[in-house]
């Protein structure tokens, strides 16, 4: 029973020059992208900066219009709808259910307004609530985030980082949602309040049964929260598996390259591990490489590499990688 | 969880009350806000502080010099002046006026006067001050070429220039919002065609523009109507600068992740304009309002200066600066000049300090 079915997602921007306006090219951020998450489960969408991990969350939640794909939705009722293709005015009720938290904390809460209208804005917009029952709604989410209920009143300047996060996801909790994509939703935060943060959302997950799309940067973040990963390169997916064994045997060169920046907090084991760093910057999605996308940098590629862009493929139960060696190649893990 | 240990003042501080904290540190802009409520209640009143109408002439006092305000006799509180004694200055050939120290001419307060109208409504003839019998001189500034106080025709052409930036403003901040907002929210075509609008208007050099327009005006027009035309023409360039400010706060503003996540509740687009977007930005557009005022009021000014703008029987800053630009004014009544040109410059600073510290504060998250 697949909560969210994402087939063929892509998100173009086009190229626009010159006086008239012409569109001279293509960025494809996101250029082709398709996972399921599953009722419950937390999958991680991981990759540098640049490779669509972001624009695959707004694409989903419709900030964005996708340029092709469907992202199918199985709503309580078991009923399903394409919210790829729906109007933007119908997209009202599937908000709802699919909430977003963002990466900057001090970005995305109105510093005019107080911790109460934050949080009961949706409330108020889309179950009506006002007066004391909103108060008492705000109070009690604010309990369940792990402030006080009687901060209610104050402003975001008056909170550190790491509670306006926490307010941020009090707001993605208060329509019950079945979803919540969390954006980068702890990078802003200092590391000690990143394990307090990511201990909320676990906690919060059994709770309320809730399901993360769990967008980072940082393996070692993701690791901690996640069912499954999905490593994202250009606008792709490289290579998407269950947590353990994505670190334990990683299939994809790229994923092997981002295992070993992973920081080993034993200073015992430091030196134990050599560090490889990918030559040269991450793909321009507006001119991609020929064949492999990640062939330039990739210490492993050969003439088949740059010539044919490789194609997912099940490797082990649930593994899959997009390399043309995937099968081969003898690749470093991290053993927990 | 680290505790928010912070006054509690601070935490419950909403934007207008870290706004006001911020702008009171600025010294100089409270001092322009002082000066600034000052000159607005002379405008509100000028009817009642100033002691003659504008244009009550006294033929025996043409050119008069300023008198000084004395405010003991023999020890005692009773203000007066002295009154003018004519002499003939034997060089240049002419009358002159000196103070004449045998006569005492008392100054009362709240002392009965001519009649007016207070703002057209109420006929009263109570002034703050004035003297006991009509044709009494009391030129604290000194006479016109009429013999006409210039203290009052600077009381009243203070109602006139300032209410001048205020409708000019009004009309200018109306267009620029209109259209900014539109250029700013809806981006694409209409986004292009409204901003290369502001070009053209904005390229035309403004004084020759004005002087056109104000040429084609009828000198036949009542002046009440010249005085609202004139103000149009002036606000027609002032609405670009502020259409741009406004474009520009709908554009940062559309891909701020609070507008994002207030989508993402629920709100409409209008909802999302007025409960986030134009709370976020009126602070920045009361500044601005601030700053686009000494503008106006320069360039009725300077219009009317130039003789194409303002004309009397209507009492402006610039009228009366126009009035004083003969060779007689300034060789031998300087005050003439001064006077007026001391309320403009006064003006247009405390405006200008005023607008500084309040792009400063407007801001107070900075």
């Amino acid at each position: 029973m697949t909560l969210l079915d994402v087939q063929g997602l892509k998100v173009h921007f086009p190229i626009q020059s010159g006086l008239l306006r012409r569109t001279t090219g293509h960025v494809r951020a996101v250029d082709g992208v398709s996972f399921a998450i599953q009722p419950g489960e937390t999958l991680s969408l991981v990759g540098e900066s640049g490779c669509g991990k972001t624009t695959t969350g707004r694409a989903i939640l419709r900030i964005l219009d996708p340029t092709a794909g469907t992202i199918t939705y199985r709503q309580a009722d078991n009923t399903t709808v394409d919210l790829a293709s729906i109007d933007r005015a119908a997209l009202r009720p599937y908000r709802r259910d699919i909430r977003m938290i963002f990466q900057d904390p001090h970005a995305s809460l109105n510093p005019r307004l107080t911790v109460l209208e934050i949080i009961g804005q949706s409330l108020r917009v889309n179950q009506g609530l006002r007066g004391t029952a909103l108060e008492d709604r705000v109070a009690d989410l604010l309990r369940k985030v792990g402030l006080r209920p009687e901060y209610l009143r104050r402003y975001p300047h008056a909170f550190s980082g790491g509670e306006r996060q926490r307010i941020g996801i009090a707001r993605a909790l208060a329509l019950h949602p079945r979803l919540v994509v969390a954006d980068e939703a702890v990078s802003a935060l200092d590391v000690s309040v990143q394990a307090q943060t990511l201990n909320l959302l676990q906690d919060l997950q059994e709770e309320f049964r809730l399901t993360y799309l769990f967008i980072a940067h940082d393996l070692s973040v993701v690791e901690h929260i996640s069912d499954r990963v999905a490593v994202m390169y250009a606008g792709r997916i490289v290579e998407l598996a269950p947590t353990d064994a994505l670190f334990a045997t990683p299939r994809h060169p790229y994923t092997e390259a981002l295992l070993s920046a992973v920081p080993i907090a034993d200073p015992r084991l430091r030196g134990s591990r050599t560090r490889i760093r990918l030559q040269g910057e991450v793909a321009d999605p507006a001119r991609l490489p020929t064949g492999c996308a990640f062939h330039p940098r990739c210490r492993y590629a050969d003439a088949l590499c740059r010539a044919e862009t490789p194609v997912l493929a099940e490797t082990e139960a649930g593994h899959i990688a997009a390399c043309h060696h995937a099968s081969t190649l003898e690749l470093r893990g991290i053993t927990a | 969880m680290s505790a928010t240990i912070a006054e509690p003042r601070l935490v419950l501080a909403g934007q207008w009350t870290l706004f006001w904290w911020k702008f009171r540190r600025h010294r100089v802009a409270v001092a322009g806000l002082g000066v600034i409520l000052a000159l607005y209640l002379v405008a509100a009143f000028a009817e009642f502080l100033a002691p003659f109408p504008p244009d009550l002439p006294n033929t025996r006092y043409t050119y008069a010099p300023p008198q000084a305000l004395h405010l003991f006799m023999d020890g005692a509180f009773a203000p007066h002046v002295l009154g003018y004694k004519v002499q003939i200055d034997p060089v240049a050939m002419r009358r002159v006026f000196v103070e004449n120290p045998a006569e005492r001419i008392p100054v009362r307060f709240l002392a009965e006067g001519p009649a007016y109208d207070m703002w057209g409504l109420f006929p009263m003839r109570t002034h703050l001050i004035g003297v006991d019998r009509p044709g009494q001189p009391l030129f604290l500034l000194g006479a016109d070429r009429l013999g006409r106080d210039l203290l009052s025709r600077v009381l009243y052409a203070t109602r006139v220039s300032l209410s001048i930036g205020l409708v000019g403003v009004t009309i200018s901040l109306s267009l620029g919002v209109l259209l900014g907002g539109l250029s700013g929210y809806f981006g694409g075509a209409i986004d292009t065609i409204i901003q290369r609008l502001i070009e053209l208007v904005r390229s035309i050099p403004t004084i020759p523009l004005w002087m056109g327009m104000a040429a084609a005006v009828p000198t036949s027009w009542p002046p009440l109507r010249t005085y609202f035309i004139i103000t149009l023409i002036i606000s027609l360039i002032g609405w670009t600068s502020l259409a741009r400010e406004v474009r520009g706060k709908f554009l940062v503003l559309r891909h701020e992740d609070f507008i994002t996540a207030a989508r993402l509740d629920g709100l409409s687009d209008l909802a999302i304009i007025y409960q986030h977007m134009v709370p976020s930005f009126l602070s920045h557009i009361i500044a601005a309002v601030t700053l686009a005022i000494p503008g106006m009021i320069l360039a009725e000014t300077a219009l009317s200066f130039l003789g194409i703008g303002l004309q009397p029987p209507i009492v402006s800053w610039g009228v009366l600066l126009q009035e004083s630009q003969n060779i007689r004014a300034v060789a031998s009544a300087p005050w003439l000049l001064f006077a007026p040109g001391a309320a403009v410059v006064t003006a247009v600073l405390a405006l200008n300090f005023l607008g500084d510290g309040l792009r400063d504060a407007a801001d107070p998250y900075a």
